[in-house]
């Protein structure tokens, strides 16, 4: 029977569940080698393998040099994995929590593999197995987020592994770690980052009335309406004039792009952004 | 609470601009999906937006990747795949659709916004 409503209690639950799962795949408690060891051989089982050679190390990075190293690959070389211990979690809780919770039966060969990367995810970091062997990411030290558990910081590393390995992330969006470390970011440099999300990053680091001061920036129109935006025009470093159009975006962040020289308002920016003419752009919804 | 908006003529979704059309010019040709799905718009970070290949035909020209159309069948979404900062589903009613990608002047010229 199709399941189409939660009770409180299953409501109660959920939340309780979900609680759990983000502190497994926000834990940063060193590996438990033994446990580690204990699920990896177990998986490796299940799949009718023979159990490899565990080593558990100090980071992805360190496991990549490890690859390197074992293969004789060249040093950078990178190796993906797409099985990542705790941060798997967010697809296992989504399949677990029906069949823990709500009574939904799942194929037993299924439901064995399922638990088995719950119990990975419960013990290890990210995992990189091959026939006779298999390597073990520990956890980081330590995990930054936003209020809304986005990966940020804006003072160091957002992830910090032990062997010094750092992720540099502001509000879920990767950026270069000299934004943050050397403080190095010119208003000229965040506006014309190639990557709009980066360049948004960028602006709100900087902070968007320094950007403007800094550059002089002068309003050409400013829309009523937000998401059709405000049309700016500075004068960049070397002395080339820049127009920019700022509008709100249907996330409700404000975006930056660069403008049509030709552009007089904000709408005809908008619409030389599409190459529409500006009596074709009347966007009815902006999401 | 609605979690999709439905549209009738023209709707932005991110950096995608969707105008609703009367036909599909000459030039265009039919794309094959790829896993049950058209990706309508690629980003580099993997974000992209998409729609199920079973309500819509896909149609790229081979010179212009800022501009597609699509042509809906049955009642389609648009999906902006991103676990945070969503763009906000778009319904399409069936009919033919032109997609422009945005683009930016830079002293360069003139390039398709990266995201």
């Amino acid at each position: 029977m199709k399941t189409t409503k939660l009770t409180p209690e299953q409501q109660e639950k959920l939340i309780e569940f979900r609680d759990e799962c983000l502190a497994i795949g926000l834990s940063c408690e060193p590996v438990d080698a033994q446990l580690a060891t204990e699920t990896i051989s177990a998986a490796y089982k299940i799949m009718g393998l023979k159990v490899p050679e565990i080593r558990i190390v100090s980071s992805p990075l360190a496991a990549n040099k490890l690859i390197n190293k074992i293969s004789k690959k060249k040093a950078n070389n990178y190796t993906a994995t797409y099985l990542w211990g705790a941060s798997d979690i967010y697809w296992i809780a989504f399949y677990l929590f029906p069949e823990m919770y709500l009574g939904i039966t799942y194929p037993k060969e299924s439901s064995e593999k399922l638990h088995i990367m719950y119990e990975i995810a419960k013990n290890t970091g990210w995992w990189y197995p091959f026939e006779n062997l298999c390597i073990v990411s520990d956890r980081p030290e330590y995990i930054k987020c936003d209020d809304q558990k986005r990966l940020h910081s804006a003072t160091g590393p957002a992830i910090l592994y032990r062997d010094g390995f750092a992720v540099y992330q502001y509000h879920g969006v990767d950026i270069p770690k000299e934004w943050i470390l050397e403080k190095n970011l010119t208003p000229a440099q965040a506006l014309t980052w190639k990557n709009v999300e980066q360049r948004n990053a960028a602006c709100q680091i900087l902070g968007w009335k320094n950007i403007l001061k800094t550059l002089k920036a002068e309003i050409i129109d400013a829309d009523p309406n937000p998401y059709l935006g405000t049309l700016y025009s500075a004068t960049m470093p070397g002395g080339a004039e820049q127009k920019f159009l700022a509008a709100k975006c249907g996330t409700g962040r404000e975006i930056v792009i660069l403008a049509s020289s030709k552009a007089k308002t904000a709408r005809e920016a908008g619409a030389l952004s599409y190459g529409i003419p500006v009596t074709d752009y009347n966007p009815e919804a902006r999401t | 609470m609605k979690d999709f908006i439905a549209i009738n003529n023209q709707a932005a979704q991110g950096d995608v601009l969707i105008t609703s059309v009367s036909a599909i010019p000459d030039g265009f040709t039919k794309i094959a999906a790829a896993g049950g799905q058209h990706i309508i718009t690629h980003s580099e970070t993997g974000h992209h937006h998409v729609m199920a290949a079973s309500s819509v035909d896909f149609y790229q020209a081979a010179n212009d990747p800022l501009i597609a159309y699509i042509d809906v069948k049955i009642p389609a979404k648009m999906e902006h795949l991103r676990s945070f900062d969503t763009h906000k589903t778009l319904l399409f009613a069936p009919g033919m659709y032109r997609i422009n990608r945005q683009a930016e002047e830079s002293h360069e010229g003139w390039i398709r916004v990266a995201d």
